[in-house]
């Protein structure tokens, strides 16, 4: 420095973490959100996050500058510099300026990207990877099954699947089953990790179909009934599985639908003072062999928004210690829609800020579907 | 989150699960909650009064006791507060189709030594 006087010495006292002896851990940069979740870069020394090369970390996310940030090493700190990027580098909600510590468990945000700073035994790195892939390559599997957002005709959608580190056992489809007949459903399997994904995937196997041999796919009692029948916990690993199934007749605007021991989805019609809850009580699919689902049906006007969505939408711990529920969440629903963004974004980013939560500990699933 | 047994007579057992019920931990209760309820005891009564927060794996692992409680010739009750939100977990899953379910312990207890 050349305002120093000569003869003074900087010297910089090693605050981070303490090394002892056989001590193997090393630094680590987790993605725990956004397309490239999973993915475990070791520190060296610094390198530097974009969207392109030359950036040695390349995330495929618009959101993200081609340099975004740089992240470094030194001296057993970790040190995060935005390198001037559009939208910003946050900790803890806060955007960085300059260069700040990310301490070991603290999280950083770019674009739709959160990364975690991990210290971590290389040994028992090694012991999780294989496990932490195939975690991941369930997720991507169940990803693939899920049907793309519709952006017109008679039923509009769009959906958010925000898994959690462990997988949870969401999964949800649509389809048309004729002309004038659309199917909408959501499962939750209780459990996390690999099982209760397998599980998820076979169940939802079955809900895709549109025909199936003795079964009116019209009915969603019919369709509980047969997938209660066909997944007994006892013979399923003890896997039990919440569904909520509807089936709107399009030329009657009527919507039938049951729950089997799903909590309620939700109707916003336009004018509606609050958002209906659709709900039947039944049985949750797997425990009782031979039950008879009830239904029941709902009126569809012009323009009116079904919201289904997963216990992990609401069930969250805030970051100030609170314990959410399902009525903190469901007037989000009746809040003005945001030009340009998808609903189910939007009620993302909106429990997200109310919760202080950028990752939840479950699945977060919602489908929003508008009748037009 | 903690679970604790009391054997009420010959016949009674209450378990008592307090805490929050969901994915950290649920692993360990829902084996000491297999294993407790299945001592041979005719009735076994689930103390859910001082849970604070249910998750859904929880009630998958009452629900797979109620069934060994079941297997063996005995029977499950559960005792919660009406207006919870463990009782709304509860109910929206049906679990009441399956076993019985008191906001008293006393009333649980008696029922169970019925049995």
């Amino acid at each position: 420095m050349s305002d120093e006087e000569p003869g003074t010495r900087t010297v910089i006292t090693r605050t981070g973490s303490p090394r002892v002896a056989g001590d193997d851990r090393a630094h680590y940069l987790v993605v725990v959100e956004g397309a490239e979740r999973g993915r475990r870069i070791e520190l060296a020394s610094s390198l530097v996050i974009g969207r392109e090369e030359p950036a040695s970390v390349v995330v495929a996310d618009s959101e993200v500058s081609r340099k975004h940030c740089k992240v470094a090493l030194i001296m057993g700190e970790v040190f995060l510099t935005d390198l001037g990027s559009s939208n910003g580098t946050f900790v803890g909600g806060q955007r960085v300026t300059g260069s700040k510590i990310v301490a070991p468990g603290e999280r950083f945000t770019i674009g739709g990207h959160v990364f975690e700073h991990e210290w971590r035994s290389r040994k028992e790195v090694e012991a999780t990877r294989d496990l932490d892939s195939d975690i991941a390559k369930a997720g991507r599997y169940i990803r693939a099954l899920l049907p793309p957002p519709v952006a017109d005709g008679p039923v509009r959608t769009d959906w958010v699947l925000q898994p959690s580190a462990r997988l949870g056992g969401d999964a949800f489809g649509y389809h048309l089953i004729d002309e004038r007949t659309f199917a909408i459903y959501l499962l939750d399997v209780t459990g996390h990790g690999a099982d209760a994904a397998m599980h998820a995937v076979s169940v939802i196997n079955v809900l895709r179909q549109t025909t199936l041999p003795g079964v009116d796919v019209r009915d969603p009692a019919r369709m509980a009934r047969y997938v209660n029948d066909l997944f007994p916990m006892e013979r399923h690993g003890n896997m039990l599985a919440s569904l909520w199934y509807g089936v709107c007749d399009l030329a009657t605007r009527t919507l039938t639908f049951t729950s089997a021991g799903h909590h309620p989805a939700y109707l916003v019609a336009p004018g509606s003072q609050s958002p209906a809850p659709l709900d039947v009580g039944n049985v949750i699919i797997g425990m009782v062999p031979g039950h008879d689902f009830r239904t029941a049906q709902v009126a569809v006007p012009p323009g009116s928004s079904l919201y289904l969505f997963s216990d992990g939408a609401y069930e969250i711990a805030t970051s100030d210690g609170r314990q959410w529920g399902i009525d903190d969440l469901v007037p989000l629903f009746s809040l003005p829609r945001q030009p340009g963004k998808g609903e189910s974004q939007r009620v993302l980013e909106a429990v997200s800020a109310r919760t202080g939560r950028q990752s939840f500990e479950d699945d977060f699933t919602l489908v929003v579907a508008t009748f037009t | 989150m903690s679970i604790s047994y009391v054997d009420v007579g010959e016949q009674v057992r209450r378990i008592v699960i307090s805490g929050r019920l969901d994915v950290e931990g649920t692993d360990s209760v829902a084996a000491q909650l297999e294993q407790l309820s299945q001592a041979p005891k005719k009735g076994v009564v689930v103390d859910l009064t001082a849970l604070k927060f249910l998750a859904s794996i929880g009630i998958r692992a009452l629900i797979s006791s109620a069934k060994a409680v079941k297997q063996r010739g005995g029977r499950m009750f559960l005792v919660v507060d009406e207006g919870s939100t463990v009782m709304m977990s509860i109910k929206a899953t049906g679990i009441d189709k399956l076993v019985p379910i008191f906001d008293d312990t006393d009333d649980a207890e008696k029922a169970a030594a019925a049995a």
